[in-house]
């Protein structure tokens, strides 16, 4: 002991003047730069706001109550990272960041300000890269007011006047031939994925001709087999068998599902693959479940990129309502439970598990059937655990592991931790401060005649029991909802849903406390839809904003071919290191 | 990742090279230096070690601030080297769905090792095979209680005999062999397998239970209804007079809804009368596993609920047994964390099964954000396997209070009626607790900071040496870099956002 403090005393001088020279040497080397022609980035705001028509799309800023500055930070959102940041007045009507440092993964953030620097309204552009081979770029960036949805919109030329203008995007209808004869692509049912450059796919779904209710199939009027491609960079959907180069979509019906199907999966499996399974298709005025696969490829050439799995691989039985999740450890997708051809009440107790890379499906049997349940990945990525549902029996609060037994190598389920209340159509949220070993079981519903649960538990992964507490409630019960955790604060957004037999109509945010806390996510109401609607899809978009697309319109009960943004306020903070 | 502008030539880059390795040799050796002791490598058996959920004394804490500490335990436990930690109980309760009919996860492992050792047998390894199957019997034997099948432990012990003989220990194999025929008097042993001289040892013990004849075995208890078994076999309820158990050693478990208890007896026949006595106590003795919440058995929620209560000691003794049967732990550990002020105070606890004793690890601080965890369990988890090993005399007990006693405030007394007495302070006065046989509320926490306890300043010392040489490396290579460079390239974008 004593003979290595010694030696550590012996070092330390010796090493801070090394530091001391290789700081100084740094500086020098970095200070001496001399200025060339820079490279240049634009950013032109369209918003969502008030205007002298009212509530509209206005191409600048719109009149903001209050406003009075504009906050722009050139941030890393990925790295939590802050590296520039410059307000401006609202007045000036520009702002110029003149010196931003090259690189990777970056976005540019405008916060409008208040007088008492209360933030009213944002918008981002999405996650790019800027290097020294890019010489110009240029966004054209959606603010909207925080706390509260805004439809989407993107820019289009007027057929009658030539002249640009921004409407509320909706699916693009140039695929609709092959969609039957109603001109309408609204859609429920639908599955989502988000590609690897940040668009968001919309797998297939179904014209709804019925309400959609708690533990019932609804009936259709038509199912779809397109793919649309929405770019948060444009505002735009693309169907996928638009062929650019054609300038048409392709007259074989090539880049479609083979099979029209609504309430299926979609499951990224890497590089830009996506595997769809199940799902109910519409066989003249039946409703039939689906027991088939298809895999969608992006990199794939244009007319190829939807694929049969090499083996032909069938599900076990068919199914939909399932769960379906990636198993990063051994490359398969893990299908759970779900509904038969029988409806509501034909709920299914098997596995499957599809080896993408062999097209072998392995069937297997949870100890109860399940639908509506919830399905998580491990951190380890080895383990899928499924949670609660119901079945004919009732509502659910057990739990199953599935995960590969080492003596068989085959998918095996085992008992987890039970559920303080049994719910189906509960959200399930791995939470990130727990590195995901801890998730958190929001709401649904404790019957099958829709009453709604008005609180969350949190359990874990290899933990014996789920906690909860009197505290830790929702300010509204919902079940069916949509919830998504932010990757800036934690915090935790949730959407949609039904309780009682009526549509939720706010948001609510569950702001993010401290796995330490007495109160880890405390609940708090926050702004409505722009349209009220129930079944759409959400995801996270690179700018910032929850995309909700599709859903039923709950009052006329209309399938919906739009989307809206909600704009859950995450600012990128500095994260410690 | 940002850009560096700058371009390194080869003679640069071979110089940043050999920093960047001169840097990770300092730090892979401070990380090894630093570790010290721990990368010793115990060597021997490893102690099977049974973690409990760690507890909030009374509840009042958040079951998220226990569920993290004792998520870094086992962590932490389990990477350890020098002790085996078991699943939890639910894992060992999985285990035992799994195989259908166990009720004990040592007679799972018995029967592991049983097959275990029918393969080593096949494979001519003798000697291993023989202690597999040792191993697998007295497991067996130590669980008899919980055993159902028992042509399992009959095969176990003639395969045991077998193995013994091969391997050359003729009075094990002699032994086994003999204690086989009395469980199974009637079996015929396949000739082609067994070698002559060990079927001779059967047919000789064979003849000997036959002649010595039954013996009669009078079971009683102190709890009357009590199912008496021998051998697996129900024989009647206590008290009970079994009439034809046959010459040698036989396993008699009495059982009722709250305990069991077991015994080898060796019956001598020649329809001679024995009395054995079995001792089943009145709150049960080894509580016997009705499902409670959850699915637990109802011993497991009273012992976590024992031990929530923040006041336990001996009391914990028929849980801690009943749990040893079922897990097959050797040493079971628990930790339960108080608030006091703004930090937690864990208190680990260690309970050996071989001689039921208690011993209190010193207690660990953490803050409120639990800032210090890392550290802090490391510590904790350091001490609880030292105190594992060593079962300290001075850290023994029998009774501890985790509960701090509520401080009264007592009025001043009157004055004593005497002149001389000097009048008594007006202001109240600050009772002490009564000492009582439970140990001080909570030892003082260990110093985290301390470098004779910890190893944190050497990580800091070495690591930022070597961070530092890296540093001067890298900086002189950017530096060398530099003076070839066209510093008239821009060093980044400009971007203008139009409102």
């Amino acid at each position: 002991m004593m003979g290595s403090c010694a030696f550590l005393n012996r070092c330390v001088g010796p090493a801070l003047l090394l530091g001391a020279g290789a700081l100084l040497s740094s500086l020098m080397a970095c200070g001496s730069a001399d200025e060339g022609p820079q490279s240049r980035l634009n950013i032109e705001v369209y918003g969502w706001g008030p205007s002298v028509e009212g509530e509209t799309f206005v191409l600048g800023m719109p009149a903001y109550n209050a406003a009075h500055s504009i906050r722009l930070k050139v941030t890393q959102p990925r790295d939590g990272r802050i590296l520039l940041s410059e307000s401006f007045l609202v007045a000036d009507h520009r702002g110029k960041l003149p010196n931003v440092t090259y690189g990777e993964n970056l976005r540019v953030d405008l916060e409008v300000l208040d007088t008492t620097l209360n933030v009213v309204a944002s918008g981002s552009t999405p996650i790019f890269t800027f290097d020294e081979s890019t010489a110009r770029r240029s966004f054209r960036i959606m603010v909207a007011p925080t706390n509260q949805a805004s439809p989407v919109g993107s820019l289009v030329a007027d057929r009658e006047t030539g002249q640009n203008k921004l409407v509320q995007s909706r699916f693009d209808y140039s695929g609709l031939a092959y969609e039957g004869t109603r001109n309408w692509l609204g859609r429920v049912g639908h599955a989502m994925a988000t590609t690897e450059d940040g668009q968001i796919l919309i797998v297939g779904g179904g014209d709804a001709s019925s309400r959609l209710e708690p533990a019932k199939v609804p009936s259709f009027y038509h199912v779809f087999s397109d793919i649309q491609l929405f770019d948060p960079v444009t505002g735009y959907f693309t169907d996928l068998s638009y062929d650019d180069a054609a300038r048409a979509v392709q007259s074989t019906g090539l880049d479609r599902l083979r099979t029209p199907r609504a309430f299926h999966t979609v499951t990224a499996l890497g590089n830009d693959r996506f595997l769809v399974a199940g799902g109910y298709t519409l066989r003249e005025t039946e409703m039939r479940a689906l027991n088939t696969v298809e895999i969608i490829d992006l990199r794939a050439p244009v007319g190829m990129r939807i694929q049969e799995l090499s083996g032909q691989a069938f599900l076990s039985q068919p199914r939909a309502f399932h769960t379906a999740t990636y198993r990063p450890a051994d490359g398969a997708v893990v299908i759970a439970g779900g509904l038969s051809h029988g409806g509501a009440e034909d709920v299914l107790d098997s596995v499957d598990v599809i080896h993408v890379r062999s097209g072998m499906v392995e069937s297997k049997k949870m100890a109860q059937a399940r639908v509506d349940h919830a399905a998580v990945l491990s951190p380890d990525g080895e383990t899928v655990w499924v949670l609660g549902g119901r079945n004919k029996e009732g509502v659910l609060a057990s739990t199953e592991m599935l995960a590969v037994e080492e003596a068989t190598g085959e998918t095996a389920s085992a008992a987890g931790p039970r559920l303080l209340s049994p719910r189906f159509g509960a959200a399930a949220v791995p939470l990130t401060a727990s590195n995901g070993n801890l998730v958190a079981m929001i709401g649904g519903f404790s019957s099958t005649s829709g009453q709604a649960i008005a609180n969350y538990e949190v359990g874990g992964f290899y933990r014996e029991d789920f906690v909860t507490d009197p505290s830790w409630i929702l300010r509204k019960a919902r079940g069916g909802l949509q919830a998504i955790e932010l990757p800036q604060t934690g915090d935790i957004m949730l959407l949609g849903g039904m309780a009682d037999g009526q549509v939720v109509s706010t948001a609510e945010r569950l702001r993010y406390r401290g796995l330490e806390d007495p109160l880890p996510l405390s609940g708090e109401t926050q702004g409505a839809f722009y349209q009220l609607r129930h079944g759409f899809g959400a995801a996270l978009t690179s700018n910032g904003f929850i995309f909700l697309v599709g859903g039923v319109a709950a009052q006329e009960n209309i399938s919906l071919d739009n989307a809206e943004y909600f704009n859950a306020l995450d600012p990128v903070r500095n994260r410690t290191r | 990742m940002m850009y560096q502008r700058h371009r390194v030539g080869g003679e640069a880059m071979g110089k940043l090279v050999k920093g960047l390795l001169v840097a990770c040799f300092c730090l892979i050796s401070s990380q090894l230096w630093a570790q010290g002791t721990s990368v010793d490598g115990a060597q021997g058996p490893k102690a099977k070690v049974f973690l409990l959920p760690v507890e909030s004394a009374r509840g009042e804490i958040t079951p998220i601030v226990t569920d993290r500490i004792g998520e870094s335990i086992r962590e932490r436990l389990r990477a350890d080297g020098r002790i085996e930690l078991l699943g939890t109980y639910r894992d060992i309760q999985r285990q035992l769905d799994g195989s259908g009919q166990h009720a004990s996860a040592s007679i799972a492992e018995a029967e592991r090792l049983y097959t275990s050792g029918i393969g080593l047998l096949t494979a001519g390894e003798n000697q291993r095979a023989a202690e597999t199957f040792q191993r697998s019997v007295d497991m067996m034997e130590q669980n008899i209680a919980d055993l159902q099948n028992y042509e399992v432990l009959a095969d176990a012990m003639v395969n045991l005999s077998l193995a013994y003989y091969l391997a050359g220990f003729d009075l094990d194999s002699r032994k086994y062999m003999n204690k086989f025929v009395h469980l199974r008097p009637d079996s015929v042993l396949d000739a082609e397998k067994f070698p002559e001289e060990l079927l001779a040892v059967a047919k000789d013990e064979q003849q000997r239970v036959k002649k010595a004849g039954p013996g009669k075995l009078v079971v009683t208890a102190n709890v009357a209804g009590a199912i008496v078994m021998v051998d697996g076999v129900m024989k009647g309820e206590t008290p009970v007079t079994i009439e034809d158990v046959g010459f040698g050693s036989h396993y008699v478990v009495v059982r009722n809804s709250k305990g069991a208890w077991s015994e080898e007896v060796r019956v001598r026949g020649r329809r001679q009368s024995q009395e054995v006595v079995a001792s089943l106590s009145d709150d049960g003795g080894a509580p016997v596993a009705a499902a409670g919440s959850d699915g637990y058995p109802s011993f497991y929620v009273d012992m976590r609920e024992t031990i929530r209560s923040g006041e336990f000691g001996d009391d914990l003794q028929p849980y801690m047994r009943e749990l040893v049967s079922r897990t097959g732990a050797q040493y079971v550990t628990w930790v339960v964390v108080v608030r006091e002020g703004s930090a937690y105070m864990a208190v680990p606890f260690v309970y050996r099964a071989q001689d039921h004793r208690f011993v209190r690890v010193e207690a660990t601080r953490f803050n409120i954000e639990l800032s210090n965890l890392r550290v802090g369990v490391n510590r904790m988890s350091d001490l609880m396997i030292t105190a594992i090993h060593a079962m300290p005399e001075d850290q023994v007990f029998s009774a501890v209070n985790l509960v701090p006693e509520p401080v009264a405030v007592v009025a001043p007394k009157p004055a004593a009626q005497s002149s001389a007495a000097a009048p008594v302070a007006a202001a109240p006065v600050r009772e002490t607790p009564p000492a009582s046989a439970a140990q001080p509320v909570i030892p003082p926490p260990l110093v985290m900071g301390s470098e004779e306890k910890s190893n944190t300043w050497k990580y800091v010392g070495w690591t930022g040496a070597a961070v530092l040489v890296a540093g001067a490396v890298v900086g002189s290579v950017f530096l060398i870099a530099n003076m070839n460079d066209d510093s008239s390239k821009p060093v980044g974008f400009e971007a203008e956002v139009s409102w």
